[in-house]
Protein backbone atom coordinates (compact mmCIF):
# COMPACT_ATOMS: atom_id res chain seq x y z
CA UNK A 1 0.00 0.00 0.00
CA UNK A 2 1.40 3.40 -0.84
CA UNK A 3 2.32 5.58 2.45
CA UNK A 4 -0.13 7.90 3.87
CA UNK A 5 1.45 10.25 6.47
CA UNK A 6 -1.96 11.00 7.79
CA UNK A 7 -2.15 7.43 8.62
CA UNK A 8 1.34 7.95 10.75
CA UNK A 9 1.09 9.65 13.72
CA UNK A 10 4.48 10.93 14.21
CA UNK A 11 4.62 12.20 11.11
CA UNK A 12 3.28 15.45 11.67
CA UNK A 13 5.39 16.28 14.74
CA UNK A 14 8.88 15.87 12.90
CA UNK A 15 10.93 19.92 13.16
CA UNK A 16 14.09 20.57 11.31
CA UNK A 17 16.48 21.46 13.58
CA UNK A 18 19.33 24.19 12.47
CA UNK A 19 22.08 26.55 14.18
CA UNK A 20 23.91 29.14 12.93
CA UNK A 21 27.58 30.43 14.03
CA UNK A 22 27.12 34.49 14.48
CA UNK A 23 30.16 36.81 15.28
CA UNK A 24 29.60 40.14 15.65
CA UNK A 25 32.21 43.18 16.24
CA UNK A 26 30.96 46.05 18.79
CA UNK A 27 32.69 49.48 18.00
CA UNK A 28 33.01 50.96 21.84
CA UNK A 29 32.94 54.64 20.15
CA UNK A 30 34.45 57.38 21.88
CA UNK A 31 33.34 57.15 25.29
CA UNK A 32 34.01 53.82 25.51
CA UNK A 33 37.17 53.65 24.64
CA UNK A 34 38.05 55.89 27.34
CA UNK A 35 36.48 53.82 29.61
CA UNK A 36 38.68 50.78 28.51
CA UNK A 37 41.63 52.83 28.35
CA UNK A 38 40.76 54.05 32.01
CA UNK A 39 40.35 50.35 33.02
CA UNK A 40 43.59 49.64 31.82
CA UNK A 41 45.21 52.37 34.15
CA UNK A 42 43.13 51.06 36.95
CA UNK A 43 40.46 53.62 36.80
CA UNK A 44 36.65 53.70 36.46
CA UNK A 45 35.77 56.71 34.43
CA UNK A 46 32.46 58.15 34.01
CA UNK A 47 30.98 60.77 31.17
CA UNK A 48 30.52 64.40 32.81
CA UNK A 49 27.86 66.98 31.12
CA UNK A 50 29.03 69.93 30.68
CA UNK A 51 25.63 71.50 30.51
CA UNK A 52 24.32 69.55 33.09
CA UNK A 53 26.56 68.62 35.55
CA UNK A 54 25.45 64.83 35.46
CA UNK A 55 28.03 62.17 35.56
CA UNK A 56 26.90 59.03 34.28
CA UNK A 57 28.71 55.55 34.13
CA UNK A 58 28.66 53.67 32.07
CA UNK A 59 30.19 56.97 30.21
CA UNK A 60 28.42 58.39 26.98
CA UNK A 61 29.28 61.31 24.65
CA UNK A 62 25.77 62.47 24.93
CA UNK A 63 23.95 63.68 28.30
CA UNK A 64 20.86 60.99 29.07
CA UNK A 65 19.29 63.78 30.89
CA UNK A 66 19.70 66.62 28.66
CA UNK A 67 21.07 65.63 25.53
CA UNK A 68 23.60 67.58 26.02
CA UNK A 69 27.04 66.86 24.56
CA UNK A 70 28.94 65.02 27.13
CA UNK A 71 32.99 65.55 26.65
CA UNK A 72 34.67 65.77 30.03
CA UNK A 73 35.38 62.52 32.31
CA UNK A 74 35.59 62.43 35.99
CA UNK A 75 37.48 58.97 37.69
CA UNK A 76 34.79 57.49 40.24
CA UNK A 77 35.11 57.40 44.16
CA UNK A 78 37.75 55.05 45.00
CA UNK A 79 34.72 52.82 47.09
CA UNK A 80 31.13 52.81 45.71
CA UNK A 81 27.74 51.18 47.33
CA UNK A 82 26.01 47.81 46.90
CA UNK A 83 22.30 48.99 44.68
CA UNK A 84 21.53 45.57 44.59
CA UNK A 85 23.04 42.02 43.71
CA UNK A 86 21.76 38.14 43.51
CA UNK A 87 23.59 34.61 43.79
CA UNK A 88 23.48 31.32 42.85
CA UNK A 89 25.78 28.84 44.51
CA UNK A 90 29.33 31.11 45.38
CA UNK A 91 28.97 33.31 42.33
CA UNK A 92 27.51 37.21 43.64
CA UNK A 93 26.79 39.55 40.88
CA UNK A 94 26.46 43.12 41.88
CA UNK A 95 24.96 46.47 41.01
CA UNK A 96 27.10 49.24 41.94
CA UNK A 97 26.54 52.71 42.48
CA UNK A 98 29.21 55.45 43.20
CA UNK A 99 28.67 58.82 44.98
CA UNK A 100 27.66 61.80 42.30
CA UNK A 101 27.37 59.59 39.43
CA UNK A 102 24.22 58.30 37.86
CA UNK A 103 24.16 55.06 36.67
CA UNK A 104 25.66 51.56 37.67
CA UNK A 105 28.33 49.10 37.09
CA UNK A 106 27.54 45.23 37.25
CA UNK A 107 30.02 42.86 38.55
CA UNK A 108 30.81 40.14 40.11
CA UNK A 109 31.37 40.34 43.93
CA UNK A 110 33.61 38.21 46.04
CA UNK A 111 32.36 38.43 49.70
CA UNK A 112 33.81 35.93 52.86
CA UNK A 113 30.95 36.34 55.05
CA UNK A 114 27.31 36.29 53.02
CA UNK A 115 25.97 38.23 56.32
CA UNK A 116 27.44 41.47 55.88
CA UNK A 117 26.07 41.93 52.04
CA UNK A 118 23.54 44.04 52.30
CA UNK A 119 21.83 46.84 50.05
CA UNK A 120 24.26 50.06 50.90
CA UNK A 121 27.47 48.59 51.54
CA UNK A 122 30.35 49.82 50.78
CA UNK A 123 32.35 48.40 48.01
CA UNK A 124 35.70 48.36 46.15
CA UNK A 125 37.03 47.14 42.94
CA UNK A 126 39.72 44.79 42.63
CA UNK A 127 41.64 45.34 39.52
CA UNK A 128 44.06 42.30 37.84
CA UNK A 129 47.11 42.38 37.55
CA UNK A 130 48.56 46.09 35.22
CA UNK A 131 50.37 43.37 33.06
CA UNK A 132 47.59 41.01 31.79
CA UNK A 133 45.06 44.35 31.91
CA UNK A 134 43.34 44.35 28.17
CA UNK A 135 41.14 47.10 28.84
CA UNK A 136 37.93 44.82 29.32
CA UNK A 137 35.29 45.02 31.97
CA UNK A 138 36.89 41.71 33.12
CA UNK A 139 39.89 44.00 34.28
CA UNK A 140 38.34 44.53 37.19
CA UNK A 141 38.81 40.93 38.51
CA UNK A 142 35.87 41.41 41.59
CA UNK A 143 34.11 43.77 44.00
CA UNK A 144 34.96 43.32 47.54
CA UNK A 145 33.17 44.46 50.58
CA UNK A 146 35.16 48.21 52.28
CA UNK A 147 34.93 47.39 55.62
CA UNK B 1 6.17 93.58 42.33
CA UNK B 2 7.48 90.19 41.07
CA UNK B 3 8.53 89.65 37.11
CA UNK B 4 5.18 88.54 35.21
CA UNK B 5 3.26 91.31 36.72
CA UNK B 6 6.38 93.83 35.15
CA UNK B 7 6.11 91.95 31.87
CA UNK B 8 2.46 92.60 31.60
CA UNK B 9 2.36 96.30 32.57
CA UNK B 10 5.64 96.82 30.47
CA UNK B 11 3.66 95.44 27.36
CA UNK B 12 0.11 97.16 28.51
CA UNK B 13 2.15 100.01 28.20
CA UNK B 14 4.02 99.51 24.93
CA UNK B 15 0.55 98.03 23.08
CA UNK B 16 -2.11 99.88 24.76
CA UNK B 17 -5.70 98.14 24.82
CA UNK B 18 -5.19 96.16 21.46
CA UNK B 19 -3.67 93.64 23.82
CA UNK B 20 -6.28 93.36 26.08
CA UNK B 21 -8.32 92.80 23.01
CA UNK B 22 -6.10 90.45 21.15
CA UNK B 23 -5.73 88.38 25.04
CA UNK B 24 -9.60 87.83 24.60
CA UNK B 25 -9.56 87.13 21.29
CA UNK B 26 -7.02 84.34 21.74
CA UNK B 27 -8.58 83.24 24.77
CA UNK B 28 -12.33 82.89 22.87
CA UNK B 29 -10.47 81.09 20.13
CA UNK B 30 -9.20 78.22 22.13
CA UNK B 31 -12.73 78.14 24.18
CA UNK B 32 -14.68 78.01 20.36
CA UNK B 33 -11.85 75.54 19.65
CA UNK B 34 -12.31 73.12 22.37
CA UNK B 35 -16.21 73.50 21.80
CA UNK B 36 -16.27 72.93 18.00
CA UNK B 37 -13.37 69.99 18.56
CA UNK B 38 -16.15 68.49 21.40
CA UNK B 39 -19.16 68.15 19.27
CA UNK B 40 -17.06 67.56 16.39
CA UNK B 41 -16.11 64.81 18.09
CA UNK B 42 -19.53 63.73 19.40
CA UNK B 43 -20.79 63.86 15.98
CA UNK B 44 -17.79 61.68 14.34
CA UNK B 45 -17.46 59.14 17.21
CA UNK B 46 -14.02 58.30 16.24
CA UNK B 47 -13.69 55.42 19.16
CA UNK B 48 -11.84 52.36 18.51
CA UNK B 49 -13.12 48.87 19.40
CA UNK B 50 -11.85 45.39 19.78
CA UNK B 51 -14.52 43.76 17.85
CA UNK B 52 -12.95 40.48 16.99
CA UNK B 53 -10.29 38.15 19.04
CA UNK B 54 -9.12 34.69 18.40
CA UNK B 55 -6.41 32.40 19.77
CA UNK B 56 -4.26 29.34 18.91
CA UNK B 57 -2.03 26.97 21.12
CA UNK B 58 -1.57 28.48 24.95
CA UNK B 59 0.33 25.04 25.63
CA UNK B 60 4.21 24.58 26.46
CA UNK B 61 4.76 22.92 23.46
CA UNK B 62 2.76 22.55 20.01
CA UNK B 63 4.40 20.09 18.08
CA UNK B 64 2.06 19.34 15.69
CA UNK B 65 1.94 22.80 14.28
CA UNK B 66 4.19 25.40 12.60
CA UNK B 67 4.12 28.97 13.79
CA UNK B 68 2.30 29.97 10.19
CA UNK B 69 -0.28 27.20 11.29
CA UNK B 70 -0.92 28.68 14.74
CA UNK B 71 -0.95 32.14 13.20
CA UNK B 72 -3.65 30.58 10.52
CA UNK B 73 -5.63 29.08 13.15
CA UNK B 74 -5.60 32.60 15.17
CA UNK B 75 -6.37 34.67 12.88
CA UNK B 76 -9.54 32.33 11.36
CA UNK B 77 -11.35 32.40 14.75
CA UNK B 78 -10.71 36.34 15.12
CA UNK B 79 -12.28 36.81 11.59
CA UNK B 80 -14.92 34.41 12.13
CA UNK B 81 -15.96 36.19 14.97
CA UNK B 82 -16.82 39.52 13.68
CA UNK B 83 -17.61 38.39 10.19
CA UNK B 84 -14.37 40.02 8.12
CA UNK B 85 -12.59 38.80 5.04
CA UNK B 86 -8.98 39.71 5.42
CA UNK B 87 -8.38 39.79 1.85
CA UNK B 88 -11.03 42.87 1.51
CA UNK B 89 -12.05 44.14 4.36
CA UNK B 90 -9.09 44.85 6.39
CA UNK B 91 -7.30 48.26 5.21
CA UNK B 92 -4.11 47.24 7.61
CA UNK B 93 -2.15 44.80 9.69
CA UNK B 94 -0.07 44.67 12.55
CA UNK B 95 2.45 42.15 13.67
CA UNK B 96 4.71 41.99 16.62
CA UNK B 97 7.64 39.78 16.74
CA UNK B 98 11.37 39.51 17.12
CA UNK B 99 13.51 38.21 14.88
CA UNK B 100 15.68 36.01 17.37
CA UNK B 101 12.24 34.62 18.56
CA UNK B 102 11.23 33.29 15.28
CA UNK B 103 15.02 32.27 14.38
CA UNK B 104 15.00 33.92 11.07
CA UNK B 105 15.78 37.78 10.79
CA UNK B 106 13.97 40.17 8.58
CA UNK B 107 11.15 37.30 10.20
CA UNK B 108 8.18 40.42 8.89
CA UNK B 109 8.84 39.35 5.29
CA UNK B 110 7.38 35.80 6.89
CA UNK B 111 3.84 37.50 8.22
CA UNK B 112 1.69 38.20 5.44
CA UNK B 113 0.06 34.95 3.94
CA UNK B 114 -0.96 33.60 7.06
CA UNK B 115 -2.86 36.86 8.07
CA UNK B 116 -4.23 36.68 4.70
CA UNK B 117 -2.68 39.84 4.43
CA UNK B 118 -0.40 39.44 0.97
CA UNK B 119 -0.29 42.15 -1.12
CA UNK B 120 -1.69 44.38 1.50
CA UNK B 121 -0.98 46.82 3.61
CA UNK B 122 1.41 45.24 6.61
CA UNK B 123 3.54 46.71 9.13
CA UNK B 124 5.57 44.67 11.55
CA UNK B 125 6.10 46.31 14.96
CA UNK B 126 9.07 44.58 16.86
CA UNK B 127 7.61 45.24 20.50
CA UNK B 128 4.81 43.65 22.65
CA UNK B 129 1.48 42.96 21.18
CA UNK B 130 0.42 45.92 22.91
CA UNK B 131 2.37 48.23 21.40
CA UNK B 132 0.58 46.84 18.29
CA UNK B 133 -2.71 47.77 19.25
CA UNK B 134 -1.57 51.46 19.68
CA UNK B 135 -0.31 51.15 16.36
CA UNK B 136 -3.64 50.07 14.93
CA UNK B 137 -5.85 51.94 17.00
CA UNK B 138 -3.55 55.25 15.53
CA UNK B 139 -4.11 53.73 11.81
CA UNK B 140 -7.64 53.84 12.46
CA UNK B 141 -7.59 56.90 14.32
CA UNK B 142 -6.16 58.99 11.54
CA UNK B 143 -8.70 57.53 9.34
CA UNK B 144 -5.77 55.65 7.36
CA UNK B 145 -7.86 52.49 8.25
CA UNK B 146 -11.35 51.34 9.72
CA UNK B 147 -10.55 47.55 10.37
CA UNK B 148 -7.05 47.31 10.83
CA UNK B 149 -5.98 42.98 12.77
CA UNK B 150 -2.88 43.07 15.31
CA UNK B 151 -1.15 39.35 15.61
CA UNK B 152 1.43 38.63 17.56
CA UNK B 153 2.38 34.69 18.64
CA UNK B 154 5.22 32.55 20.81
CA UNK B 155 7.27 29.75 19.23
CA UNK B 156 9.34 29.70 22.35
CA UNK B 157 9.36 25.34 22.40
CA UNK B 158 11.07 25.30 18.88
CA UNK B 159 13.55 27.99 20.37
CA UNK B 160 16.42 25.54 21.50
CA UNK B 161 18.83 28.10 22.69
CA UNK B 162 15.97 30.51 24.75
CA UNK B 163 18.88 31.41 27.26
CA UNK B 164 21.19 32.58 24.37
CA UNK B 165 18.62 34.56 23.02
CA UNK B 166 18.55 36.47 27.03
CA UNK B 167 21.97 36.82 26.94
CA UNK B 168 22.36 38.08 23.54
CA UNK B 169 20.07 41.28 24.88
CA UNK B 170 22.24 42.30 27.27
CA UNK B 171 24.67 45.20 26.33
CA UNK B 172 27.46 43.35 24.84
CA UNK B 173 31.08 45.17 26.01
CA UNK B 174 29.70 45.85 29.81
CA UNK B 175 27.05 43.11 30.68
CA UNK B 176 27.27 40.28 28.85
CA UNK B 177 30.50 38.66 30.12
CA UNK B 178 29.29 39.27 33.97
CA UNK B 179 25.36 38.74 33.84
CA UNK B 180 25.50 35.28 31.91
CA UNK B 181 21.07 34.74 30.70
CA UNK B 182 20.42 38.08 31.88
CA UNK B 183 17.88 36.29 34.92
CA UNK B 184 20.47 38.20 37.29
CA UNK B 185 18.98 41.44 36.18
CA UNK B 186 15.58 40.41 37.49
CA UNK B 187 16.64 39.22 40.38
CA UNK B 188 18.62 42.12 41.11
CA UNK B 189 15.66 44.29 40.55
CA UNK B 190 13.23 42.01 42.68
CA UNK B 191 15.68 42.61 45.94
CA UNK B 192 15.96 46.36 45.26
CA UNK B 193 12.34 46.32 44.81
CA UNK B 194 11.40 44.72 47.96
CA UNK B 195 14.33 46.76 49.96
CA UNK B 196 12.70 50.28 48.65
CA UNK B 197 9.01 48.86 49.61
CA UNK B 198 9.88 46.71 51.92
CA UNK B 199 7.91 44.52 50.33
CA UNK B 200 8.50 40.68 52.05
CA UNK B 201 8.91 37.12 50.68
CA UNK B 202 5.62 36.84 51.50
CA UNK B 203 3.91 38.87 49.88
CA UNK B 204 5.36 37.34 46.62
CA UNK B 205 4.41 34.22 47.69
CA UNK B 206 1.21 35.52 47.82
CA UNK B 207 1.24 36.25 44.46
CA UNK B 208 2.18 33.22 43.13
CA UNK B 209 -0.30 31.28 44.95
CA UNK B 210 -2.94 33.75 43.49
CA UNK B 211 -2.20 33.58 39.97
CA UNK B 212 -1.58 29.53 40.45
CA UNK B 213 -5.07 29.34 41.77
CA UNK B 214 -7.11 31.97 39.39
CA UNK B 215 -5.33 29.80 36.51
CA UNK B 216 -7.19 26.97 37.51
CA UNK B 217 -10.27 28.66 36.92
CA UNK B 218 -8.85 29.24 32.78
CA UNK B 219 -8.44 26.81 30.23
CA UNK B 220 -6.12 28.50 28.70
CA UNK B 221 -3.63 27.98 31.56
CA UNK B 222 -1.00 25.74 31.24
CA UNK B 223 0.61 26.38 34.59
CA UNK B 224 -1.77 26.47 36.93
CA UNK B 225 -2.14 24.84 40.22
CA UNK B 226 -3.11 24.69 43.59
CA UNK B 227 -0.49 26.13 45.32
CA UNK B 228 -0.24 27.40 48.65
CA UNK B 229 1.81 30.66 50.19
CA UNK B 230 4.30 28.42 52.33
CA UNK B 231 4.90 25.80 49.31
CA UNK B 232 5.65 28.83 47.00
CA UNK B 233 7.99 29.96 49.75
CA UNK B 234 9.75 26.68 49.14
CA UNK B 235 10.72 26.50 45.90
CA UNK B 236 14.44 26.58 44.80
CA UNK B 237 16.23 29.69 43.79
CA UNK B 238 17.29 30.28 40.58
CA UNK B 239 18.90 33.54 41.46
CA UNK B 240 18.69 34.63 45.12
CA UNK B 241 15.84 36.15 45.88
CA UNK B 242 13.90 35.21 42.91
CA UNK B 243 12.78 31.38 42.76
CA UNK B 244 11.80 29.22 40.14
CA UNK B 245 8.01 29.55 41.11
CA UNK B 246 7.97 32.94 40.62
CA UNK B 247 8.91 32.93 36.91
CA UNK B 248 6.71 32.54 34.14
CA UNK B 249 7.70 29.21 32.65
CA UNK B 250 7.49 29.11 28.50
CA UNK B 251 4.58 28.36 26.41
CA UNK B 252 3.79 28.40 23.01
CA UNK B 253 0.40 30.47 21.51
CA UNK B 254 -1.02 33.21 19.09
CA UNK B 255 -3.87 35.60 19.57
CA UNK B 256 -4.80 37.89 17.18
CA UNK B 257 -7.52 41.38 17.40
CA UNK B 258 -9.29 42.60 15.17
CA UNK B 259 -9.91 46.21 15.76
CA UNK B 260 -12.92 48.62 14.12
CA UNK B 261 -14.28 52.54 13.98
CA UNK B 262 -17.07 52.93 15.78
CA UNK B 263 -19.22 53.15 12.42
CA UNK B 264 -17.70 49.50 11.36
CA UNK B 265 -17.85 48.03 15.14
CA UNK B 266 -21.54 48.34 15.58
CA UNK B 267 -22.07 46.38 12.40
CA UNK B 268 -19.62 43.66 13.31
CA UNK B 269 -20.21 42.90 16.71
CA UNK B 270 -22.96 43.49 19.35
CA UNK B 271 -20.14 43.28 21.90
CA UNK B 272 -17.13 45.95 21.10
CA UNK B 273 -15.02 46.52 23.60
CA UNK B 274 -14.06 49.77 23.50
CA UNK B 275 -10.18 50.77 23.74
CA UNK B 276 -10.78 54.19 25.93
CA UNK B 277 -7.33 55.23 26.14
CA UNK B 278 -3.76 53.09 25.05
CA UNK B 279 -0.64 54.79 26.05
CA UNK B 280 3.66 53.41 25.92
CA UNK B 281 6.72 54.29 26.89
CA UNK B 282 10.16 53.53 27.37
CA UNK B 283 12.04 54.63 30.71
CA UNK B 284 15.83 54.54 29.32
CA UNK B 285 18.69 51.97 28.29
CA UNK B 286 20.35 52.38 31.18
CA UNK B 287 21.41 49.79 33.74
CA UNK B 288 19.29 51.48 36.41
CA UNK B 289 16.79 51.47 34.78
CA UNK B 290 16.67 48.24 34.24
CA UNK B 291 16.36 47.13 37.51
CA UNK B 292 14.82 50.55 38.98
CA UNK B 293 12.21 49.84 42.23
CA UNK B 294 10.11 52.03 40.40
CA UNK B 295 8.65 50.39 37.10
CA UNK B 296 8.75 53.98 35.24
CA UNK B 297 7.60 52.51 31.69
CA UNK B 298 4.43 51.47 33.40
CA UNK B 299 4.04 54.86 35.02
CA UNK B 300 4.57 56.98 32.11
CA UNK B 301 2.24 54.68 29.54
CA UNK B 302 -0.32 54.89 32.59
CA UNK B 303 -0.28 58.72 32.47
CA UNK B 304 -0.64 58.74 28.63
CA UNK B 305 -3.34 56.59 28.87
CA UNK B 306 -5.54 57.71 31.15
CA UNK B 307 -5.50 61.35 29.94
CA UNK B 308 -6.78 59.60 26.95
CA UNK B 309 -9.58 58.07 28.42
CA UNK B 310 -10.07 60.55 31.38
CA UNK B 311 -9.13 58.05 34.47
CA UNK B 312 -8.13 60.65 37.17
CA UNK B 313 -8.68 57.74 40.18
CA UNK B 314 -7.75 54.48 38.53
CA UNK B 315 -8.19 52.88 42.11
CA UNK B 316 -12.20 53.72 41.95
CA UNK B 317 -12.18 53.64 38.13
CA UNK B 318 -11.03 50.12 37.06
CA UNK B 319 -13.33 46.78 37.63
CA UNK B 320 -10.32 44.81 37.21
CA UNK B 321 -6.93 44.38 35.51
CA UNK B 322 -4.84 42.29 33.91
CA UNK B 323 -1.01 43.19 34.43
CA UNK B 324 2.39 42.04 33.39
CA UNK B 325 3.92 39.17 36.23
CA UNK B 326 6.29 37.31 33.99
CA UNK B 327 7.97 37.55 37.33
CA UNK B 328 5.73 37.64 40.33
CA UNK B 329 7.48 40.27 42.01
CA UNK B 330 6.35 42.64 38.63
CA UNK B 331 2.71 42.13 39.29
CA UNK B 332 2.92 44.40 42.62
CA UNK B 333 5.84 46.27 41.08
CA UNK B 334 3.10 47.38 37.86
CA UNK B 335 0.44 47.71 40.02
CA UNK B 336 2.01 50.49 42.36
CA UNK B 337 3.40 51.82 39.19
CA UNK B 338 -0.35 51.58 37.45
CA UNK B 339 -2.02 53.36 40.56
CA UNK B 340 -4.05 50.42 41.49
CA UNK B 341 -2.43 48.86 44.86
CA UNK B 342 -2.87 50.11 48.21
CA UNK B 343 1.03 50.28 48.93
CA UNK B 344 1.68 51.80 52.49
CA UNK B 345 5.45 51.34 52.55
CA UNK B 346 5.78 53.12 55.57
CA UNK B 347 3.32 49.73 57.58
CA UNK B 348 6.02 47.69 55.65
CA UNK B 349 3.08 45.30 53.61
CA UNK B 350 1.05 44.83 50.78
CA UNK B 351 -2.62 44.53 51.59
CA UNK B 352 -3.57 40.69 50.45
CA UNK B 353 -6.83 42.58 49.10
CA UNK B 354 -6.34 45.20 46.53
CA UNK B 355 -8.38 47.67 45.44
CA UNK B 356 -8.13 46.61 41.74
CA UNK B 357 -8.09 42.68 41.76
CA UNK B 358 -5.35 41.95 39.27
CA UNK B 359 -5.23 39.00 37.20
CA UNK B 360 -8.51 37.22 37.71
CA UNK B 361 -6.92 34.81 34.35
CA UNK B 362 -4.20 33.14 36.49
CA UNK B 363 -1.41 35.74 34.45
CA UNK B 364 1.68 34.88 33.12
CA UNK B 365 2.72 32.41 35.86
CA UNK B 366 -0.76 30.44 34.75
CA UNK B 367 -0.89 31.15 31.01
CA UNK B 368 2.82 30.71 30.96
CA UNK B 369 5.80 33.54 29.14
CA UNK B 370 4.32 34.17 25.41
CA UNK B 371 7.22 36.66 25.26
CA UNK B 372 6.39 39.24 22.40
CA UNK B 373 2.79 38.03 22.20
CA UNK B 374 2.19 38.75 26.24
CA UNK B 375 0.35 42.13 26.24
CA UNK B 376 -2.21 40.42 23.72
CA UNK B 377 -2.82 37.92 25.84
CA UNK B 378 -3.42 40.12 28.87
CA UNK B 379 -5.89 42.05 26.29
CA UNK B 380 -7.87 38.53 25.42
CA UNK B 381 -8.21 37.91 29.32
CA UNK B 382 -9.54 41.36 30.00
CA UNK B 383 -11.88 41.37 26.15
CA UNK B 384 -13.13 37.56 26.95
CA UNK B 385 -13.82 38.75 30.65
CA UNK B 386 -15.77 41.96 29.94
CA UNK B 387 -17.68 40.15 27.43
CA UNK B 388 -18.94 37.45 30.00
CA UNK B 389 -19.85 39.83 32.10
CA UNK B 390 -21.91 41.45 29.97
CA UNK B 391 -23.73 38.72 28.65
CA UNK B 392 -24.25 37.55 32.24
CA UNK B 393 -25.65 41.02 32.66
CA UNK B 394 -23.70 41.32 36.07
CA UNK B 395 -22.63 44.99 36.97
CA UNK B 396 -19.66 43.86 38.17
CA UNK B 397 -17.08 44.15 35.19
CA UNK B 398 -17.61 47.13 32.41
CA UNK B 399 -13.43 49.17 32.93
CA UNK B 400 -10.51 46.69 32.67
CA UNK B 401 -6.83 48.04 32.56
CA UNK B 402 -4.39 46.28 30.68
CA UNK B 403 -0.91 46.47 30.96
CA UNK B 404 2.33 45.18 29.45
CA UNK B 405 5.88 45.02 30.04
CA UNK B 406 8.89 43.52 27.36
CA UNK B 407 11.12 41.67 29.74
CA UNK B 408 14.51 41.86 30.73
CA UNK B 409 16.57 43.44 30.46
CA UNK B 410 14.03 46.13 28.97
CA UNK B 411 12.20 48.90 30.80
CA UNK B 412 9.43 49.45 27.92
CA UNK B 413 5.79 48.66 28.02
CA UNK B 414 2.15 49.63 27.33
CA UNK B 415 -1.00 50.03 28.69
CA UNK B 416 -4.46 50.36 27.58
CA UNK B 417 -8.15 50.70 29.28
CA UNK B 418 -11.02 48.88 28.06
CA UNK B 419 -14.43 49.64 28.30
CA UNK B 420 -17.82 48.01 27.21
CA UNK B 421 -19.93 51.37 27.75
Amino acid sequence: MEYNPLFDGTYHLRPWVDSLPLEYKYSLGVAGKTFSEGLRRGKILASKCSRCNESRIPPSIYCVGCFGYSDGYVQVSETGTLYSFASRGDLVVAAVEFKGVKGLLFHRLVVSDRNKLEIGAPVRPVFVQEAIRKGDITDIDHFELAV
Amino acid sequence: MNNKAGIEQYLYASFGPELKFGRWLMVSKAFTDKLVGNIGALLLDDKVAIVGIGYSGFSPATPSQSYKELIFDAASRAYAECSVNPRKDVESFVCCEEDLWEGTSITDEYAPDQLGAAQRNICTVSQDGLNGVATAYMHIKSGVASIAVVESHSKLSNVLSQSQVREFALEPYYERPILSDGIPVAAMQMRRFMHDYKVTEEDIAQVVSKNKKNGLFNQRSSYAADVSVEQAMRSPFVWNPLRRIQMAPPADGCVVAVLASAEKARSMTEQPVWIKGIGWNSASTSAESAISSDALYAKEAAKMAYKIAGVNSPKSYFDFAEVDDTYAFKELQHAEALGIADMDVSKGNMPAVAPVPINMSGGSLSLGDLVEATGLVRLLEAVQRLRNAERKRSKGSKRALVQSWRGIPSSSGAVAVLGVE
